[in-house]
């Protein structure tokens, strides 16, 4: 072992010092490492001197004070913030489910209502009376149709001129619904 | 000793309060030297056992038993300790006038009579870098393996080693007067 290696492990083990073999010899021809190491015994001495500090019991019975009150405040906020999670989670969720079930509904819907209402009513106010556009009725009642549903139809026959209504009545299949 | 903590440990996970309070108990003077020896104040040292044993109450389901449980406290007891040196060496630059009225001192040592060879070392060991004397109090003290205050620390175990010998060199320089 040479005198650095012995230093190191010396010094490591001040506070349990205890020699091995190897340092032993090593100390015992080595004047240096020898000097040191009674040092060292002199300095584990001199701190082992110092008093532990200790807790009082009366300091402790504040901290214990202390800490429960600190422990009985986050132990309520939590219990608080809980309850609040609880109480508006669910209706968070609530609003959540309301938002996705519309989105996916309008959505769906979207599908169909490629048009605005207001669409086919202006087209309707555009019918020239005495001429029967079939093309024309033919797209009209199907908007009108995927815009209010399969019953939507009877709003449509006020609209029409008697003569619209007997070309549907004979023409079209969806204009049954009129009957 | 270690083997109470684990059972105390299990219950106070699965909330029962007055087994957490049986590991203050049973962990508070060996938290409280440590933080007593790095700020050298026994007011502060208080203050931080206290906060100490709350963040473990806070953060003790999280503990998973992979080290001992005072090993975990040690830690949440150095970085508090630690945090508290760094917020004061702050303080320190902050000019007097700014800082308002000065609190008197209660940095009193726990015995009047106390030696002059203990004051000198309470000075010795306070001089030391924070992470020197909480490896030099965790060993020399505390008697506690290399390893294990490397799980502390979360520095390697040479490293430790190393900043222990550094410690024991810096106080050995220090105490030289007491031979």
């Amino acid at each position: 072992m040479d005198c650095q290696q012995v230093k190191r492990s010396l010094s490591e083990k001040i506070g349990a010092l205890g020699l091995n073999l190897s340092e032993k010899e090593h100390i015992h021809i080595c004047a240096d490492c020898r000097i040191y190491y009674e040092r060292l015994m002199e300095l584990d001495k001199y701190l082992k001197c110092g008093t532990t500090p200790i807790i009082k019991e009366t300091e402790f019975a504040t901290i214990q004070k202390k800490l429960d009150e600190k422990i009985g405040r986050y132990q309520n906020r939590a219990l608080y913030f809980y309850h609040l999670s609880v109480r508006y989670g669910i209706s968070l969720t609530a609003v959540i489910l309301l938002l996705i079930v519309s989105l996916i509904g309008k959505s769906g819907k979207d599908i169909y209502q490629s048009k605005p209402a207001d669409h086919y009513d202006t087209l309707l106010t555009l019918i020239d009376e005495e001429t029967i556009d079939e093309q024309y009725i033919e797209a009209v009642v199907n908007g009108y149709v995927q815009t209010y549903g399969i019953n939507s139809g009877e709003m449509l026959i006020g609209d029409l001129t008697p003569g619209e209504l007997e070309y549907l009545k004979s023409e079209i299949k969806a204009g049954d619904i009129f009957l | 000793m270690e083997q109470d903590n684990y059972e105390l440990v299990a219950k106070a996970q699965r909330g029962d309060r007055s087994s957490f309070d049986d590991l203050v108990r049973i962990n508070k003077d060996k938290m409280f030297a440590l933080v007593y020896r790095m700020t050298g104040n026994r007011d502060v040292a208080l203050d931080l056992l206290q906060e100490t044993f709350f963040t473990a109450f806070k953060e003790l389901k999280r503990f998973r038993g992979d080290a001992h449980f005072s090993s975990w406290l040690y830690r949440i007891a150095f970085n508090r300790a630690v945090n508290h040196l760094r917020r004061q060496k702050l303080l320190s630059f902050i000019p007097i006038s700014k800082m308002g009225k000065l609190e008197p001192s209660y940095d009193m040592p726990d015995n009047p009579g106390l030696g002059e060879l203990n004051s000198a070392i309470e000075k010795a060991v306070g001089s030391l870098p924070p992470k020197q004397k909480m490896i030099f109090t965790l060993r020399f003290y505390e008697q506690l393996p290399f390893k294990e205050i490397s799980m502390i620390s979360g520095k390697s175990e040479s490293a430790i080693k190393t900043n222990y010998q550094k410690a024991i060199e810096k106080l050995r320089k220090q105490l030289q007067d007491f031979r």
